[in-house]
């Protein structure tokens, strides 16, 4: 029997590139009613078809591309398309996610989710157009820069219209934090474009002509309205500066100021002053316009351009804020020129910028102690804030050349390479490089170190969700001080363990929905009770916020198992010592609180796991909280798989 | 003659957010469709970014082109370009548009374009940058030209 889908479209694609063979079947009412689509969806088929300890870049590695049932919809920000797989970065769960149009195009294809599994032996890419789906040969792509594969696969499918998701030579190199670039969006974090390389995957293409349809029309479009509206009046939306509407690069002042910014390879959180002057100056000089995902009513994607001089580029998504602070702050640069040169440079070779930049940082700080020397750098001359250095850099990186080989391997990996005392200055969770939100500084504070260490994919300040989200705004989203223990003392350990739990939840349901996570920052005129209207609306379930939290927590919960499974225990849940150290210099050098003690950690783990409910000396769900969840058959092969 | 209103697009406001598209298929047909819009944003790849909305102008070639009498009829008082149930989907009208804005409904078989929601579009009501306007006929090049005086 046929099941009527409403807000999702009801079906799953599998392609096996090994054997050529393309499934076609019906999503799984029960699974999509526990996980709705997304990161959860995936989450449970990755639990199900993937063994433990496979190697992520061989052929038992599963990517699935994954959209939510409110993508494609008049939802605010309805636009994201999710990538999950074992990460060859940290072993362990990878998600990535990026907006654009790829996700509503897959949907209006008449897929929610994709799944590629084993490995093609020649390059190909797959075509996928309203119920159809396609392996061709891709020869003649292997090796192009991003663009260049754009230009040449809308020459043979889909036109102008189709959307397209590609991995550079990075990625066909198998570099670990290679990116999936889409519309000049990237979906850069834990090495997607090295898994789809790993398949021989240039590029998938997408046309869809169909529509996608919600249960209740009258309640979804009331809701939406509402939300609209709400937006309309909030000063972070619309084309405001100083607002998602001018980019995240608008964040650079505040953030800086409020030392969030890792600066020097995380030896300090914030470059005096430097974070207004990029801003200035990217404003007045680079930025040429911009752009929205679609459906997004913030439309915070920059486009810049350096018109002149030796950094000379076309037009080119970004920088945007992580970008600027990975190949600014972190680096010690400050030529902005150079900054957007090497932006673009890693758009067109499919890299993560974050990694990159981290990663750089990190060799730049072994060069300065002498750990490694011209010898090792190909006879780079590795000193902070050197562009040409950093130019020559992410080529070999990108072409796996030379020294370019051990960076491209991440900074965890090259640390235990270069050896001695290396991995104490690598800054990373599980493996995957901190971002710019640092746990020292006076925003969120200690709250980051919770969420870095615990977050399925490791260390990133965005996927389940930033705790910002509920320190900016609890009182926007109906909530008192009191109910928070510790949400106005960003450098107390207390309370920080419940504010991550909840926003993790709470992120993990709306990527669950398929919705960019931006949009839940604009409390109240989206608030959990806002997205639970519009999901019931869409489906046709009735899930309330509670209910909406619960999934939430299901998936952090069957993410954990995964990890569980990949021996990723408490130990891992720990912050780098570098960024546990009170700043070298800086202003926040003078304030001895921005120091994160063992015994912090320990409190805010501890506080944590107990709201989690999983075992406090593990780290592992326990199979009474599975239970609770609705995970009991998980919960049985988790405890079969330990013992 | 009566005074007829037109849309109009604010020149470079657009972001491509394609939520006219949206609202235009939900209104008209209660799904998600950018094939059944009768608006599209224009999405180039590569270096141009301010390109602006294709819009129906009601300027009357679909009419014209249409063999069936009575299938397209403009009314009298917005001088909207209406589909009438007469419409075969014959598809004459489709290369008659300049714009590329209209498609044969694959379920009714019939012509699918721009009736300006009689009078009251929501693309217009719910762009996000205020990129579209429907305003009188004669307030378009006075407004066009100011903003883009502005944005010099």
């Amino acid at each position: 029997m046929k099941e009527n889908w409403n807000g999702f479209v009801g079906n799953i694609l599998r392609i096996d590139l090994t054997s050529k063979k393309i499934v076609k079947s019906a999503l799984d009412g029960k699974t999509a009613q526990m996980f709705l689509g997304g990161i959860g969806y995936s989450a449970k088929i990755l639990w199900d078809e993937l063994k433990p300890g496979i190697d992520p870049l061989g052929p038992e590695n599963k990517l699935i591309i994954s959209t939510g049932p409110l993508t494609g919809t008049l939802c605010p920000g309805s636009d994201s398309w999710i990538a999950c797989f074992k990460s060859p970065l940290t072993n362990c769960w990878g998600e990535t996610r990026s907006g654009g149009g790829l996700g509503p195009e897959l949907k209006r294809a008449g897929f929610d989710l994709v799944i590629l599994e084993g490995i093609s032996e020649s390059p190909v890419y797959v075509w996928i157009h309203d119920g159809e789906a396609e392996i061709k040969a891709a020869v003649h792509l292997w090796g192009n820069p991003i663009p260049e594969t754009e230009r040449l696969l809308r020459r043979e499918e889909g036109g102008i219209e189709a959307k397209i998701v590609s991995i550079g030579p990075a990625g066909e190199k198998l570099v670990r934090f290679a990116s999936l670039m889409s519309e000049g969006r990237a979906a850069a974090r834990c090495g997607a474009g090295a898994v789809l390389g790993s398949k021989m995957v240039k590029a998938i293409i997408v046309r869809g002509h169909g529509g996608i349809s919600v249960a209740d029309p009258e309640a979804f479009i009331s809701v939406v309205g509402k939300v609209e509206e709400g937006q309309s009046r909030l000063p972070i939306c619309g084309t405001r500066e100083g607002a998602f509407g001018a980019g995240t690069m608008s964040w650079l002042p505040f953030y800086n100021k409020r030392g969030v910014i890792l600066t020097k390879n995380g030896a300090s959180n914030c470059w005096e002053g430097k974070g207004e002057e990029f801003y200035k100056q990217l404003k007045e000089k680079y930025v040429i316009g911009s752009r929205a995902c679609e459906s997004c009513t913030m439309g915070c994607g920059q486009y810049s351009k350096v018109k002149e001089g030796k950094w000379i580029t076309p037009t080119t998504k970004g920088p945007e804020y992580e970008t600027i602070a990975a190949f600014g702050h972190y680096i010690l640069n400050d030529n902005v020129e150079a900054l957007i040169y090497a932006s673009y440079l890693c758009d067109i070779y499919g890299i993560d910028t974050i990694s990159c930049g981290a990663t750089i940082a990190f060799a730049m700080e072994c060069y300065e102690n002498g750990w490694i020397s011209k010898k090792d750098t190909d006879g780079i001359e590795l000193n902070w804030g050197n562009m040409d250095a950093v130019k020559a850099l992410i080529e070999k990186i990108a072409h796996r050349d030379g020294f370019g080989k051990l960076l491209g391997e991440g900074a965890k990996r090259a640390a235990e390479k270069i050896g001695g005392e290396a991995p104490e200055i690598a800054v990373h969770v599980k493996g995957l490089e901190i971002p710019a939100h640092d746990p020292r500084g006076s925003y969120a504070g200690k709250s980051w170190a919770v969420q870095y260490g615990t977050a399925s994919r490791g260390g990133c300040h965005i996927h389940p969700q930033e705790p910002s989200v509920l320190i900016g705004y609890y009182g926007r989203l109906g909530f008192k001080e009191s109910d928070w223990p510790g949400i106005t003392e960003p450098l107390k350990p207390e309370g920080k363990g419940k504010i991550v739990k909840w926003t993790q939840d709470y992120g993990n349901a709306v990527e669950c929905m398929g919705i960019c996570k931006f949009h839940s920052f604009t409390s109240p005129a989206i608030t959990p009770a806002e997205y639970a209207a519009m999901i019931s609306a869409a489906t046709g379930w009735n899930i309330s916020s509670e209910e909406l939290f619960k999934i939430g927590e299901r998936v952090s919960n069957l993410q954990r198992c995964f990890n569980a499974r990949e021996d990723i225990r408490r130990k891992d849940d720990y912050l780098p010592k570098r960024l546990c150290q009170v700043p070298a210099f800086g202003p926040y050098s003078r304030v001895p609180e921005t120091a994160i003690t063992r015994e912090d950690l320990d409190a805010m783990l501890d506080e944590y796991y107990e709201a989690r409910g999983w075992e406090k000396e593990t780290g592992i769900p326990s199979s009474q909280k599975l239970q609770w969840l609705g995970l009991s058959e998980e919960a049985k092969q988790l405890s079969k798989y330990l013992s | 003659m009566g005074k007829a209103k037109v849309l109009a697009v604010v020149p470079g406001r657009c972001r491509q957010c394609q939520r006219c598209e949206l609202y235009c298929s939900f209104s008209h047909f209660k799904t998600h469709s950018i094939s059944l819009a009768s608006i599209h944003t224009v999405r180039v790849h590569g270096d141009g970014l301010s390109l602006e909305p294709s819009i129906c102008i009601q300027c009357g070639r679909c009419m014209e082109a249409c063999p069936v009498p009575g299938a397209m009829k403009r009314g009298a008082k917005l001088e909207i370009i209406k589909v009438t149930d007469k419409c075969t989907g014959c598809g004459q009208c489709i290369p008659a548009c300049p714009f590329g804005l209209i498609t044969i409904n694959p379920d009714t078989r019939e012509a699918v374009k721009c009736d300006c929601c009689d009078g009251d579009p929501e693309c217009v009501k719910h762009c996000p940058y205020y990129a579209l306007v429907y305003v009188d006929d004669d307030k378009v090049t006075e407004l066009t030209f100011a903003t883009r005086i502005i944005q010099r």
